[in-house]
This record gives C-alpha cells, sequence and structure tokens, in this order.
C-alpha cells in the first residue's frame, strides 16, 4: 500500500521491568498502518500489548498517540485504559456473557456517557458493516467461533478508537474458519484508518493481513521490515524456521566464509565479520555419497528428523542446527533416508543469499 | 461401560443419604407432630409474637444490607489489593464465624457498651446507646453474619476471569462502572447465595443478640430468643413461634435454591 | 456489699422437723448398709456413684461447694450439677430428662414435677430466699428503693416463667410500681439477669439476697423493706426416676444437714421456717 506521507500515529519507546522478564524496544506505527507482531511463546507479545492498552503500566520510556502522551513514568503521565482511544480484541473474545451481543457492542459508548438508543444505534451499524446483525439478540455462548471474533471487533471497532490490537485474531478458530475471517479481516483493516497491531503466531496471517512485521524475541525486537523482506533475509534461527527458511552463519575471512556446522563459500577477498547465508529448504540437495560436483557446497551430517510436508518431506539435518531439506516422498526410501543415517547435503552457492546482518 | 444415559447411584451411596435426609427431616417433623394446631393462630398472633416476628425480619434485613454495603468493599479489597496485615485483616474477617455467639456479645459489649471503647464516647457526644434497643440487636446480627458475605463474595472474586474487568477499561468504563456493569453481574450467584446465608445467619443468631442487646419484647426480642424463652414455660407459643421460623427460612431457601445456586453450574 | 443486715438465725419448728427427717434418714441408710467393720459411725457408710442434681442458679455457688465438701467426705462419689431456671429445670424434667434430685427456686415448678409424678416423695423446704435490687458501683442514679426504678432507662428482670421473675412481678404489683415494657430486659434465670448489671448496661435488676451478696465490687446492692418483698422457699426432692436413690438420700440429708444449713445460712439464705 503505498502512501505519499505516512502519518505516524503510534510512537513507542517500550522499557517494562517485570522480573525476570524485560522488554525493551521501540515501536512506530502509521495511520492505517497494518503491523504483525510475531515471537516464540513469552517473548513479550502479550506485554508490548498490555502496555499499550495501559493495563500494563511501563517501567521506562514513554507512550504517544496521535501526538499525545499516555505513558511516560519520568513524567508521572499514565492515562486510562478507557481515556486512550485504544480498542483491544483478545483472543479468547471475552464477550460478556451476562449480555446479549448489541449490549456487549453497545457498552463501549455507553461506559463513556452515550445515551442508550444512539450507543444501540452505532452497535447496530457495526454489527451490520461486520455481517453478524442477525445474532443482535443472542447471547455470546450461541455464537460459533467466527460470529464471535467478528462480534469483538465489533465491539472494538465502535469506539472509532485510534489504534486497534488484536490478539491472535484467528487463534481461537478452526482451519475452515480461519481463511474467511482473514479475507474479511483485510477488508476492515484496509478501511480503518487509525494504526492496528496484530500479534500472531501464523507467518501466513503476517502475510495475508499486515504491511510490516515485527518480531521479538525475549523482550527485544530482532527484526522489522516486510513479509517479503523477512522472508528473504531473515537475521536469526526462529525467524528462519518461521519463514521456512534455513539460515546458515559464519565469519568471513581472507576470501573464505566458513558456515558453521555447514559448507565452506567462496567470499569477495576484502569481506570480514559476520555473516548470515540464507536457502531455501528445496534447494538443499541429499545424496549417500559425496557429490562428484566440486562446484556444489557440501557437507556430511545425518538424518535427525522426517516429516512430511504436502507433497514433500522435510528432512531436518543434524548440522548446522535447525537446518531442514526438502526432498520428494518418492526419494525418501530410495536415498534409505532414515532417522540417524549419514548423508551428505548439497546447494549450488548461488542460490545462497549472503548478507551482513548489520546492513541487511 | 454404558455409552450415555444416566447411571443408576450405587446402593451404598443411597442408603446414606437416606440415612440423612431423614437426620435433617426428622426434628422438623417432630415440630409438625407437636404443634398445638387448635391455637397455632392465636399463638402466632399473640403479641409476643408478633413483636418477634416483625424484629426478627427487620433486624436481619438491615443486617444483610449493613453486610452488603461494609462487606463488599472488603471482600474487594481482599480479593483484588495486597497490603501489609492482609492475613491478619482476612483472620479477623473470619473470626465471627468461629466465635461462640455469646462470646461475641460479650466482646460486643466491652466494645459498643455504654461504657465500652466506642460505646463510652458514643453516648457521651449523642447519647446514643445500642445495647437494649433494636440497633444493638443489629448489630450483634450483622457481626456475626457479615464474615459469610465477605468469604463467599471474596472467593467470587478470585474466581472470576479478571480480563473482563481489562475489556471493560479498554472499553472506556471508569472504575465505579466496571464493578457496577462487569464484575458485579458477573458475580451475581454467588452474591445472592452469600447474601442469602448471611440472611439467614442473622435471622437465626441468638447468643450474641441476648448478651449485647438483651431482651426486651418489642426491641430486641427476636424470634430465637422468644423461642428460648417461651420453651420455659408455654412450650406451645414455643413450637408455634418455631414452625413461623421454619416456615419463612424454607419459603426462601427453596425459592433462591431453583434460581440462583443453579445458576452456578450452567 | 448490703446495706441491711441479716437476721440472725434460729431454728423454729421447721428446724425441729428438718432435724427429725435427718435422723430418720440416717437410719434408713445406716439399715442400708452391708455389714461392715468400718468405723463405727452413722453418719458415713461407704457411698459410691453419681447423680446429677437439677437446681436452681441462685444455688449453683452454695452446692458447689457443698458438693466439694460432700465429695472429700465420700470418697468415690461424683455430683454432677444442671443449673438453670426452676421453671425451665421442671419442664425438663417432665419432658424425661434424667436427673436424681431436684432443688427448686419457688414451690410451682415443684408442684409441676410432683403433678406430673416424677417426685419420689414429698419435697422438703430446705432455704428461702428473698428479693434485692442491685445496681451499677457507687449507685450513680440514686436508687433507693422500688419507686425510683421507672425513672432507670433499663431494668433487668428474670424472664416471669422463673420464680425470680414470678416474685419480681408481684413485689412490684404491691409496691405499684409500673415499669414500661420497653425499659425491661428479661434474662432467662437469675444468674443471667445479675449479669445485665454487673457486665451489661442494665441499670437495675432485681434479684435474689443471695445473688446480691456475691456482686463483690461490682455492683452495690439495694435491699427491699420486708413490708414489700417476697419471700420464695425453696423445695428440694428425689426425683422418682432416679438411678441411685441411695446416694440421692444421702445429698439431700446432707444438704438438710448441719452442714448444708451452715452454708445456706451463709450464702444469705433464709433458714425454712
Amino acid at each position: 500500500m503505498a502512501r505519499s506521507r505516512i502519518v505516524v500515529s503510534l510512537e513507542a519507546q517500550i522499557r517494562v521491568a517485570l522480573p525476570p522478564f524485560e522488554e525493551q524496544l521501540d515501536l512506530s506505527v502509521g495511520d492505517g498502518e497494518v503491523v504483525a507482531v510475531l515471537g516464540p511463546n513469552g517473548s513479550g507479545k502479550s506485554t508490548l500489548l498490555r502496555t499499550l492498552a495501559g493495563i500494563q503500566p511501563l517501567s521506562g520510556g514513554r507512550i504517544s498517540l496521535d501526538g499525545t502522551i499516555v505513558d511516560d513514568p519520568s513524567l508521572g503521565i499514565l492515562v486510562a485504559p478507557g481515556l486512550r482511544s485504544c480498542g483491544l480484541v483478545f483472543q479468547d473474545h471475552l464477550l460478556f456473557p451476562h449480555l446479549n451481543i448489541i449490549d456487549n457492542v453497545a457498552f463501549g459508548p455507553r461506559s463513556r456517557g452515550m445515551t442508550k438508543s444512539l450507543s444501540t444505534e452505532r452497535a447496530r451499524h457495526w454489527l451490520d458493516r461486520l455481517s453478524v446483525a442477525d445474532q443482535a439478540g443472542s447471547r455470546p455462548s450461541t455464537l460459533s467461533g467466527g460470529q464471535s471474533q467478528r462480534v469483538a471487533l465489533a465491539r472494538a471497532l465502535v469506539t472509532e478508537p485510534r489504534l486497534l490490537l488484536l490478539d491472535e485474531p484467528t487463534a481461537a478458530l478452526d482451519v475452515t474458519q480461519r481463511s474467511l475471517i482473514r479475507s474479511e479481516l483485510r477488508a476492515h483493516l484496509g478501511t480503518f484508518g487509525g494504526a492496528c497491531i496484530i500479534v500472531t503466531h501464523d507467518p501466513l496471517e503476517a502475510a495475508a493481513v499486515a504491511d510490516r512485521l515485527v518480531i521479538l524475541e525475549a523482550g527485544r525486537l530482532v527484526q522489522t521490515g516486510t513479509f517479503a523482506d523477512v522472508h528473504r533475509r531473515p537475521l536469526t534461527p526462529f525467524i528462519a524456521e518461521l519463514m521456512g527458511r534455513n539460515l546458515l552463519r559464519g565469519e568471513a575471512v581472507g576470501g573464505s566464509l566458513p558456515l558453521s556446522g555447514g559448507p565452506v563459500l567462496v567470499a569477495a577477498n576484502n569481506t570480514h565479520g559476520a555473516r548470515h547465508a540464507v536457502v531455501s529448504p528445496s534447494d538443499i540437495v541429499l545424496s549417500s555419497e559425496r557429490p562428484t560436483d566440486a562446484t556444489v557446497a557440501a557437507w556430511s551430517t545425518t538424518v535427525v528428523d522426517v516429516a512430511l510436508q504436502g507433497d514433500c518431506a522435510r528432512v531436518r539435518l543434524g548440522s548446522p542446527d535447525g537446518v531442514a531439506a526438502l526432498v520428494p516422498i518418492a526419494d525418501l526410501a530410495a536415498r534409505h533416508l532414515t532417522h540417524g543415517a549419514a548423508v551428505w547435503a548439497s546447494v549450488d552457492p548461488r542460490r545462497f543469499d549472503v548478507f551482513d546482518p548489520e546492513e541487511p | 461401560m454404558r455409552a450415555g444415559g444416566r447411571q443408576k447411584p450405587p446402593l451404598t451411596v443411597v442408603v446414606l443419604g437416606a440415612i440423612t435426609v431423614v437426620f435433617l427431616a426428622l426434628p422438623l417433623v417432630g415440630l409438625l407432630l407437636k404443634a398445638s394446631w387448635s391455637t397455632l393462630w392465636t399463638d402466632l398472633t399473640s403479641p409476643v409474637a408478633l413483636d418477634a416476628l416483625r424484629l426478627s425480619l427487620v433486624c436481619s434485613l438491615w443486617a444483610t444490607g449493613l453486610s452488603l454495603v461494609f462487606g463488599l468493599p472488603l471482600a474487594w479489597l481482599l480479593a483484588r489489593c495486597t497490603f501489609p496485615g492482609k492475613r491478619v485483616v482476612r483472620a479477623l474477617t473470619i473470626l465471627p464465624m468461629v466465635l461462640p455467639p455469646v462470646v461475641g456479645g460479650v466482646a460486643l459489649l466491652l466494645a459498643f457498651g455504654r461504657s465500652g471503647i466506642l460505646g463510652r464516647p458514643i453516648f457521651a457526644l449523642t447519647g446514643v446507646q445500642f445495647t437494649f434497643a433494636t440497633a444493638g440487636a443489629v448489630l450483634a446480627e450483622t457481626f456475626v453474619a457479615m464474615p459469610f458475605l465477605i468469604i463467599t463474595v471474596e472467593a467470587a472474586l478470585l474466581g472470576m476471569d479478571v480480563r473482563f474487568e481489562d475489556v471493560a477499561a479498554s472499553l472506556g468504563a471508569g472504575r465505579w462502572t466496571t464493578f457496577r456493569r462487569v464484575t458485579v453481574p458477573l458475580i451475581s450467584s454467588s452474591l445472592v447465595a452469600g447474601a442469602a446465608l448471611t440472611w439467614a445467619r442473622a435471622l437465626g443468631e441468638f447468643g450474641a443478640t441476648i448478651t449485647f442487646a438483651g431482651n426486651i419484647q418489642g426491641r430486641t426480642q427476636t424470634l430465637p430468643l422468644a423461642v428460648y424463652l417461651a420453651l420455659q414455660g408455654n412450650e406451645n407459643v414455643a413450637v408455634a413461634l418455631s414452625l413461623a421460623l421454619v416456615g419463612i427460612s424454607f419459603l426462601v431457601l427453596v425459592a433462591l435454591r431453583g434460581r440462583w445456586l443453579g445458576a452456578v453450574s450452567s | 456489699m448490703t446495706i441491711d443486715s441479716r437476721s440472725r438465725p434460729r431454728i423454729g419448728s421447721a428446724g425441729l422437723g428438718v432435724i427429725a427427717l435427718l435422723s430418720a434418714l440416717s437410719l434408713i441408710v445406716a439399715a442400708c448398709s452391708s455389714s461392715s467393720t468400718s468405723a463405727p459411725t452413722s453418719t458415713t457408710p461407704p457411698l459410691s456413684g453419681a447423680i446429677t442434681v437439677s437446681a436452681a442458679s441462685s444455688l449453683s455457688k452454695v452446692f458447689t461447694s457443698l458438693a466439694t465438701s460432700f465429695e472429700a467426705v465420700h470418697h468415690g462419689t461424683s455430683l454432677r450439677f444442671n443449673f438453670g431456671s426452676s421453671g425451665a429445670l421442671a419442664t425438663q424434667i417432665v419432658e424425661g430428662a434424667p436427673s436424681d434430685v431436684f432443688a427448686a427456686a419457688a414451690a410451682a415448678p415443684m408442684a409441676e414435677v410432683q403433678a406430673a409424678g416424677d417426685l419420689a416423695e414429698s419435697p422438703t423446704t430446705f432455704a428461702r430466699n428473698s428479693l434485692e435490687i442491685v445496681v451499677k458501683p457507687g449507685n450513680p442514679l440514686g436508687i433507693h428503693g422500688l419507686g425510683d426504678l421507672p425513672r432507670v432507662h433499663v431494668v433487668a428482670l428474670c424472664v416471669l416463667t422463673a420464680p425470680c421473675g414470678a416474685n419480681a412481678a408481684e413485689v412490684l404489683t404491691r409496691a405499684r410500681v409500673n415499669l414500661l415494657p420497653t425499659g425491661v430486659t428479661r434474662g432467662p434465670d437469675v444468674d443471667a439477669t445479675l449479669a445485665q448489671v454487673t457486665t451489661g448496661d442494665a441499670d437495675a435488676a432485681i434479684v435474689y439476697v443471695t445473688n446480691a451478696a456475691t456482686v463483690g465490687t461490682t455492683a452495690v446492692g439495694v435491699a427491699i423493706p420486708k413490708s414489700q418483698n417476697a419471700v420464695t422457699s425453696y423445695p428440694i426432692a428425689v426425683l422418682r426416676t432416679t438411678s441411685d436413690p441411695q446416694l440421692a438420700r444421702a445429698w439431700m440429708a446432707y444438704v438438710l444437714g448441719p452442714v448444708g444449713v451452715r452454708a445456706l445460712l451463709q450464702a444469705h439464705f433464709l433458714p425454712p421456717s
């Protein structure tokens, strides 16, 4: 989505100390921008959402929304969640069980002082937009996963927030509902004027819905960029695995780049320092003997794990750590690729994308 | 293993259950048999009985109301906050349940009696005296019954999903609005059960009332006091009053059980 | 501490009757005892066992101390007491509560038990009591007689079904003193009634002279003149359903005997005459 001018609506320097966990990251999101936040469990994704929503106060740093500071411990500013113009949708939706749907959605405006009739009208408008108006009188317990997700979204959007936070929006849905909801989300978020942050563990969802990815590990931001950028050049093993790519690392010196646990690549004479080499699993060829072609980069390793992936087999290798090859199923038996078997892995060196992690 | 449908209960369980039902029902059956049905109406409409009935209803309802007003905030503090001395406070709230009621009455005397720690200055400044006054009976009943409300509500608050309060806050609800429109409805069945228990305890209170508030017909002589004293000479009246007490309690508990305690499981 | 003084005890005709009864009982007891080579006295045949004595609250202190000396003299015996309002005790006995001896604070409760056929023999009066007003230490409200009671905030009286309460009502009626019902708190027995003044907030109570004698510094007694006062007789009797008639009669004899008489007089009971 190209735009001529990006208005930054969210600027955050997040510093949270919840011993033994510590979070430290800087984040800006523009108007209309959708950012997906990914990371392993315990990486701080929920903490990030909670600080932005105002449920968890910062230990340091600052959060400003539309130029207004909403949290700054050093200045003693802490704006309550309700006053932040921030909409929050939880993973399990958390619709109020004692209210019917229309009252659930009208809850926000009513709490802010709007009259009952006006807030009900607003609620109905949003239920219409999200195609769940027919459930207006029902109780939350009678809704399907997809319906309740839309209602939760309507409830957040009816207050016209400037910042929308979604916590794993499709995690509670079954597979068939997921792609439908995903495309709906994309449509709704496309028309949403404020900043939107989605926490997800699904890279496909991130690819489908988000403009930009932010990846957290252990409370730190380790990579940000478009899906294509991150997919092409993942900076950590976790990200590589998330993207379904292989990340090998090594130190370039004197024209040679030995990748730890893997082959030795040729590098330009003047390259020094740490290098990442990324290669797709389908580019790794497995054989029981050393390849005779001297131009390929090859190394000896073992088979650790075999898993089916579509009509291929994903073979996890012993070294480097976490590296896998994608092999047609027919080859499995032919090449005796069983657990513990010794194999030779080889890759056309031109298939490696080598880059300096400091300047991807 | 049966695929569906209900299993027949084991015989031992049925027998034990039946024995318990008999054990609980027999005293009530005894009351019904002992009642002098011919004089029942006159017994129940005698001045002593009417005064006792009125006082019991008025005082127990007041005690329940006061327990709600003062017990709810404390239950909320215990459930949601940490503060120094919290364990002591919690022990204090349970203490009246553990104390023999007469001991509670004596303690109340020492605190709120005319020569008591708080009673003396109150009497000196305002001339208000709790002993031998209906307010004293209310005070005694509140003292013994409030703990039931506090622990029921505290448990309910601890058991509910706190994230609902987070959601409400994020939607713009202030703390009072969240409490009123989200928290209380979510714990409503426990709240009602707690209030019912509190009311029942207040209604049946005897030891603290007679020791602290005294035994004055029309002022502090609630149904339990009237029954105890009637037993000493006028058994018919005692049985009639007992039946009245049992009848009221039974009606309320049956009415409640069906709607509220059943809602807990749904 | 009382303001009035007690009259000195005299043995009258009733006292002679008591002595006669005592002798008769001793003979019976001696006749029933098995031949023993113990000390050749007629007063201490070997007794043992346990009995329950139902007695009016006003007798609690004196009976308890008598029991201690009785058990000391008769090793192996055990006396259990059930103190309470005589009316309540009578009801219990008639309903079948197991008891061996009944000592009441008035004739009416005893008559009730007798009418139900639960007495082993006719009751014997062993003491009498009259009423006294008790007020807070220092008598701050300046109460000097029954006539001062109406202006007091709350007066503690026993329930009407207790002899102490019935007698108080009689005394008040005779003195033409009207107390408002909202100014009267009723205690289930005389001990509870007294406690309303000594530890509670009642300004005055009408209790027995014997109760007033025990207050120490926690209250002050105000005498009721004899002309206005009521005297209640304390009967004692062995119950028909006693499990140990020998021990029951021995206890009764002890109460009626010189030790008992002395203890009762010391406790400010009036003699039975």
